[in-house]
């Protein structure tokens, strides 16, 4: 068959010629490796957020006034509860407890443990062991760098809060939160509602916080509207918006990632094109014999795309196959610290294998057809000059 | 048969200095053995390059066996070059990064054609022209007289009607080019067109019969 001998010929072609393509191998791989890992960061990122916003409720109700935080009755749960639509209505104490010695601080959040959206997820958290084993004593639940970083200040099995009454308050740690939650929880400290008052000086009736669900999306916009005409003191987040500014901080790291490189592979092609341009004579001169032994354009077109194929694609699997072991095997040592940045406490993160096709396919696209178009048009060039004129 | 008529074709070195290269060739060869004579710059190479389509008259008609060659669109003349024409150059022009098996395969990569039907060629031809203990060889390694035979057996694997020479033995020294006549001599045996440009006199001292063509200035002389 024709393409038989073509390939047999093209294959010894290519790999006669291992050393011509190594430098260019070399960069190509290097760029691949870094825009993948780049994406691969970003989107696993994206996914985890994502996946623990599905979780979250539809909509979280903050309290502002003048532009400053203060606390909501927790008798406003009840109004919410009537407007028709809404669901699911809880409230929530979140706050900052500052270990000021180290200038470090922990995120409480105080929850209804018998809440039954809280309780699921929190069942998870205590195991096996029922709620009632877990309010016999002051309990908490905290994030593994918050575990980590009480026992590096020997406070191993329980701590002990300063109020803001100037007591003291001692509460067991009972459980970790698992570590692949570090992305969202990583200073965490779970609790129930009341202690969390306590720990943050809160009256019993005030909270931080009130969510709810809204199970029909188009009733959204009416129900936030509803919420402003209500209350003029409240901000109301959904999670649409949440998920949103994710995306756009992510997204804004990415892209800057992205400029640079894509300006990296800009001038890539064009050192590329002008190498190819001013086509080497052993290149121009192979083009001009086979030529000159009756290959016609098209077929010279044919083993020059096959060759660029072959060096791109290889670039392009070794590339990505590197960025994903760095990634999702490694956590992407020095990488992940730019995307994540160094958080209130050190953020160790397990990245979740997650890979955007979409965006696997507009690298390829973004790297291969440029790749191909810069060798090919040079030999397309040669290849229409006269055979002997090639071969001089 | 190849067919010459009224063939001119012209150079300009600058945009007013015109050179023919060519000028008024009528000629008409049949099969067997060629020898186009002339000094350096004659006109030879340029002959041969417009029977072999590399390049096309600036007027006049070239004929191979009934074909205008000169009239060809590049795909036409490149089927053309692949099933009739046989081209050994000069300077071997093989490609350099291959082995010898693979630069003579290179002419049939193209063709339709059973890979296995493709090597059974290429190992012929390599028996026919004694380089077959060469077939791994890298062309780099190559004495000048092995790219020769490997050139030959390159022209030879698609089974051209038409050799063309191009000073053959300008690169060999007498050794080698009494092999390549050696080989010449059992080519012609096979109803060939074989035309050979060269000045150089070995082939006057050898027992070969063929048709003697001189040139001179771009125009056949007697």
């Amino acid at each position: 068959m024709k393409s038989s001998v073509f390939l047999e010929f093209a294959s010894g072609f290519v790999l006669r010629q291992k050393s011509k393509h190594l430098n260019t191998m070399v960069i190509s791989i290097v760029l691949i490796f870094i825009l993948s890992s780049v994406m691969f960061v970003s989107s696993s990122i994206k996914h985890t957020i994502n996946s623990s916003l599905n979780n979250q409720p539809d909509f979280v109700i903050t309290p502002v006034q003048d532009g400053i935080n203060q606390t909501l009755d927790i008798d406003m749960v009840e109004q919410i509860s009537s407007i028709r639509g809404v669901v699911r209505v809880n409230a929530r104490v979140y706050g900052r407890y500052y270990f000021r010695i180290k200038g470090k601080s922990f995120l409480i959040v105080g929850v209804d443990f018998f809440d039954e959206q809280n309780s699921k997820l929190l069942q998870k958290l205590i195991g096996d062991n029922s709620l009632d084993e877990f309010f016999k004593q002051d309990n908490m639940i905290v994030s593994s760098e918050v575990a980590k970083f009480l026992k590096q200040h020997f406070f191993d099995n329980s701590y002990t809060f300063k109020l803001p009454d100037g007591k003291f308050k001692s509460v067991h740690i009972y459980k970790t939160i698992p570590h692949n939650t570090n992305l969202i929880a990583n200073d965490m400290i779970v609790m129930p509602i009341e202690l969390a008052q306590k720990i943050l000086g809160l009256g019993e009736d005030e909270v931080t916080q009130i969510s709810f669900d809204v199970p029909n999306d188009a009733e959204w916009q009416n129900i936030e509207n509803k919420l402003y005409l209500k209350f003029y003191n409240i901000n109301v987040t959904n999670k649409k918006e949440i998920k949103s500014y994710y995306d756009d901080m992510f997204n804004y790291k990415g892209g800057l990632f992205m400029v640079l490189y894509l300006v990296s592979i800009v001038t890539f092609m064009m050192i590329l094109y002008q190498r190819y341009s001013s086509i080497n004579t052993n290149d121009s001169k192979d083009i001009g014999i086979l030529r000159a032994i009756g290959w016609s354009i098209k077929d010279v077109l044919k083993l020059k795309f096959f060759e660029s194929f072959w060096v791109v694609m290889s670039s392009f699997i070794i590339g990505v196959v590197a960025a994903y072991v760095y990634v999702f095997m490694f956590d992407a040592p020095l990488l992940i610290d730019i995307f994540i940045g160094m958080d209130n406490l050190p953020l160790d993160i397990e990245l979740t294998p997650y890979i955007d096709m979409g965006m696997l396919v507009s690298l390829w696209l973004l790297f291969v057809v440029p790749y191909i178009s810069a060798t090919i048009i040079p030999s397309w060039k040669i290849a229409t000059t006269s055979a002997t004129e090639a071969m001089k | 048969m190849i067919q010459l008529e009224s063939v001119y074709k012209t150079y300009w070195q600058n945009k007013d200095e015109e050179f023919d290269a060519l000028s008024d060739i009528n000629l008409t060869i049949d099969e067997g053995i060629v020898v186009l004579k002339g000094i350096s710059g004659s006109g030879k190479s340029t002959l041969l390059s417009l029977i072999a389509g590399f390049d096309k008259p600036t007027s006049g008609k070239v004929i191979v066996d009934g074909m205008p060659i000169s009239k060809l669109p590049d795909l036409h003349l490149s089927a053309y070059r692949a099933n009739k024409i046989g081209f050994v150059f000069q300077h071997f022009n093989l490609i350099e990064s291959l082995s010898v098996e693979e630069n003579i395969l290179a002419p049939l990569a193209n063709q339709d054609i059973e890979i296995s039907q493709a090597k059974t060629k290429v190992q012929k031809v390599m028996q026919e022209v004694g380089i077959s203990h060469k077939a791994k060889q890298n062309i780099k390694n190559l004495s000048g007289g092995e790219k020769q035979r490997c050139a030959i057996a390159r022209a030879l694997v698609g089974e051209p009607s038409v050799i063309l020479c191009d000073e053959p033995t300008a690169n060999l020294d007498r050794e080698n080019s009494l092999k390549f006549i050696e080989i010449l001599k059992t080519l012609n045996s096979s109803n060939r067109t074989i035309i050979i440009a060269t000045h150089d006199p070995i082939f006057d001292d050898m027992r070969l019969e063929y048709q003697t063509i001189h040139i001179h200035s771009g125009k056949i002389g007697s």
